[in-house]
């Protein structure tokens, strides 16, 4: 014992609290160690296989289907032509563009600046002039409009089909070149009601323009098939 | 000072080769009432009325007192043992500037 206390000298109590605190210290590092590295390692492991397996499953499936797939050409002209009403092909034809950007002109003092500016409210509204006017196919700074996109403000920028742009806006609308142009210009018209605000629009009529296809994916949560029921 | 030093070594080999399994809770109140009553001691030690008998008393009381809260925090679902810890770093910080106080005076800056 009084050797014992020779070695920790007069102060043992710090020594053997530092002890202590050595214990723990490392009892803690251990703990950490093993607590971030081996139930994260099996952990993914196991998520992997079961991935790749889900994966082989699927593809088995994907090629089975296939292989039972074997359309007439009525069925392949019927998928065409549903391909392109839902947007999923890049179409051209005669038709018209749409050049819009925001007001040059000064806003004069106390006047509301969001005036001089695009919002998502005047695409609309010439989307819907050239819809009315009977165009087929219309696309929004490379953005083909489908049945379910949106056309909104997302900040100073627009969003169509969850993409982003920002002005110039480029609206492609293929269609009677003359319905389309006169639905836009016509007097007390979208054109000359934006005019007012300074903001440019430009039409201009081709023969051949080029509306690319939709490339979002299509997502149905909620939507089930229905029997007719009217 | 080398002794705590090597007393600091010692424990951590011990920790590694007994491989306590050992709660958090529990951990990070022994671990702070021990750096706590090292401070007390090492002020007691300037001030020449240092005590092993007073240091490891407090020390023990101080750490029941502490797992007392851990064990009814866990009981209640509550978590006291955060007053613990709070009180501890308080503590520490306080001996710390106490610690640095006396230095300075020894050292006539």
């Amino acid at each position: 014992m009084r050797k014992l206390r020779q070695i920790l000298g007069e102060s043992w109590s710090i020594t053997f609290l530092c002890v202590i605190v050595g214990v723990i210290l490392s009892t803690e590092f251990r703990q950490e160690d093993e607590l971030e590295t081996l139930p994260q390692i099996s952990e993914l492991t196991t998520q992997i296989l079961k991935l790749e397996q889900e994966q082989e499953n699927l593809q088995k499936k994907i090629s089975a289907l296939q292989q039972e797939f074997d359309p007439t050409a009525e069925e392949l002209a019927t998928i065409e032509d549903l391909k392109m009403y839902a947007g999923l092909t890049a179409l051209e034809g005669s038709g018209v563009i749409v050049r819009m950007d925001d007001s040059k002109t000064n806003s004069n003092v106390g006047d509301n600046p969001n005036l001089y500016v695009i919002h998502d409210e005047d695409i609309l509204r010439i989307v819907n002039e050239l819809r009315a006017a009977g165009a087929e196919a219309i696309s929004i700074n490379g953005q083909r409009l489908i049945a379910t996109s949106e056309i909104r403000c997302a900040g100073p920028t627009l969003s169509v089909n969850n993409v982003r742009s920002a002005p110039p806006y480029e609206i492609i609308a293929i269609g009677d070149i003359k319905n389309l142009e006169s639905s836009i210009k016509m007097r007390g018209g979208v054109e000359d009601a934006l005019k007012v605000w300074g903001i440019q629009i430009e039409v201009l009529t081709l023969d051949n323009v080029y509306i690319p296809s939709y490339s979002g994916d299509f997502r149905h949560v909620f939507a089930k098939v229905a029997e007719k029921k009217f | 000072m080398s002794k705590a030093i090597g007393g600091l070594i010692v424990g951590f080999f011990l920790g590694y080769i007994l491989q306590i399994p050992a709660d958090e809770k529990i951990c990070a109140v022994i671990l702070l009432a021990a750096i706590d009553s090292i401070c007390g001691g090492l002020i007691a030690k300037l001030n020449s009325n240092f005590s092993n008998a007073i240091l490891i008393v407090g020390f023990i009381t101080n750490l029941i007192f502490g797992l007392i809260l851990i064990c009814t925090g866990n009981i209640l679902g509550l978590k006291l043992y955060y007053i613990a810890l709070f009180i501890f770093g308080l503590r520490i910080f306080k001996n710390i500037s106490a610690l640095k106080a006396l230095f300075l005076k020894k050292c006539d800056v």
